[in-house]
């Protein structure tokens, strides 16, 4: 039976890569995204309709570092009488900034969703009774070694993986594998934001990072999984 | 057993286990995270024959229960019943509180349980039925006063009862009402409905990890088991 997965942030960037890879080449048959309304989400959802037409694209739309965005998205999913099989945490934001710069409500909205949105759909799905087959979060090596300026997309990442540590042990009764990613370097807008002046076609592709999703979630994905998977050039 | 039919979870949980030695009873105690409580209700909440989950608890604990169910077992109807005061009693008013025909009775002092072990128990065409280990050690009988062995124990028709068991309702309650009247005191269910009630019942092959935690030396063999979350036959 093919599974369904559920990708967030998955409009553009390593979310977008990830959707297409795994349409490409896994036996996905429903992709649920969750993403902030834009006219690019909108393309992202018709070229992938027109490209693969046997597979189910679901588009909702939330900002998950909003609670109430996110658990609206979470109801849908509900309401729509979707079981997700597999998470993929991989919205992130950041808004780089020195100690003596960083505004509290950035630093708060930056944890929402880079740390705690990506608990909340785990934490629903399993009190929905619904344990997902498999996680995969989408840290940084940003969160294994803390970068000046960055402190806060550093720290949240810092937590992603390890709460990815905790999740991989408490969620072994329920049968859910949990997996954490750390992409170094890659050429996404999150990056421009943090190194503007770095031509992008020097490092690392989204592209990249989906091929290792993709054997993540093949069946030798396990074999790979038991630690923090480092991806860069 | 007609297909498609609801099953209540019966779980007991209203020991105090001084034997473990905690300050608090056994069934709230942390393993890999989760309170040993929460093993049986993550396994049953995961069947989707099992419509409703009863516990009873300690008296005194009430609310710490309240708050495991409402964690672990939301996506489930669920309550929590009085204690007796005996575990033959427990039973019984757990038994009187469910509402289906069919009941799955478990303790949570089994937390090496998984949704496929309820799953196999309920698709067993019985109506009563019992997880029973074989003993693959040897045993005799003896005269508890002079400490004189009296005769060996034959292995081939003597096995360990086991946890979870299945029941017709009404076979079990008819049990309790019958030993209650000729104030006989069982310290298991399955013999009690065969002995008291006259009803017929089976066994299925039970499994080796599937071990009542009673010291705490079996909180770290279950800390093993679980960790690897791998029942073994």
């Amino acid at each position: 039976m093919s599974e369904t997965i559920l990708v967030t942030g998955g409009s553009k960037g390593i979310g977008a890569a990830i959707v297409e890879q795994l349409a490409r080449e896994r036996d996905v048959g429903t992709f649920v995204t969750i993403a902030r309304r834009s006219n690019e989400y909108g393309r992202f959802i018709e070229r992938n309709t027109s490209l693969y037409p046997d597979k189910n694209f679901i588009p909702l739309y939330a900002d998950i570092g909003n609670r109430d965005q996110l658990e609206f998205a979470m109801d849908e999913l509900a309401r729509r009488n979707i079981r997700v099989d597999t998470v993929v945490n991989n919205a992130g934001y950041t808004n780089p900034k020195s100690v003596n710069e960083i505004n509290i409500d950035d630093f708060l909205y930056t944890l929402k969703t880079n740390l705690v949105a990506p608990f909340s759909i785990v934490q629903t799905l399993i009190k929905r009774g619904q344990p997902p087959r498999l996680v995969i979060n989408i840290a940084s090596t940003a969160g294994i070694n803390g970068r000046p300026g960055w402190l806060t997309y550093s720290a949240s990442k810092a937590g992603l993986i390890n709460m990815t540590e905790v999740l991989r042990e408490e969620l072994k009764v329920y049968g859910t594998r949990v997996v954490c990613v750390s992409p170094g370097r890659c050429a996404t807008d999150l990056r421009k934001t943090l190194a503007p002046d770095e031509d992008p076609a020097t490092i690392m592709q989204p592209s990249d990072v989906a091929r290792v999703i993709s054997v993540l979630v093949s069946e030798v994905g396990h074999l790979i999984d038991s630690q923090n998977l480092v991806v860069r050039t | 057993m007609a297909r498609g039919s609801t099953f209540s979870f019966l779980l007991l949980s209203g020991g105090v286990g001084r034997r473990t030695e905690l300050s608090y009873p056994k069934q709230f105690h942390l393993i890999n995270g989760h309170p040993m409580l929460a093993y049986a209700i993550i396994a049953a909440i995961q069947v989707d024959e099992i419509d409703e989950i009863i516990v009873n608890c300690p008296p005194g604990f009430e609310e710490q229960t309240e708050n495991i169910l409402e964690a672990y077992a939301a996506s489930k109807d669920h309550m929590i019943v009085p204690t007796g005061a005996t575990r033959q009693e427990s039973t019984r008013i757990l038994v009187e509180n469910a509402r289906n025909d069919h009941v799955i009775l478990h303790e949570a002092a089994r937390p090496v349980i998984s949704p496929d072990k309820i799953v196999s128990l309920i698709r067993t065409e019985r109506p009563n039925v019992s997880y029973c280990q074989p003993i693959h050690f040897s045993m005799c009988s003896v005269d508890p006063q002079s400490h004189k062995l009296l005769a060996r124990v034959d292995r081939d028709t003597t096995m360990n009862i086991q946890l979870p068991q299945k029941f017709a309702r009404t076979h079990l309650a008819k049990a309790h009402e019958e030993a209650r009247r000729r104030r006989l005191i069982y310290t298991e269910d399955a013999m009690l409905c065969a002995e008291v009630g006259g009803f017929d019942v089976f066994f299925e092959p039970g499994w080796n990890t599937n071990i009542k935690i009673t010291t705490g030396d079996d909180f770290r063999f279950a800390e093993s088991v679980l960790q690897g979350y791998r029942i073994d036959e």
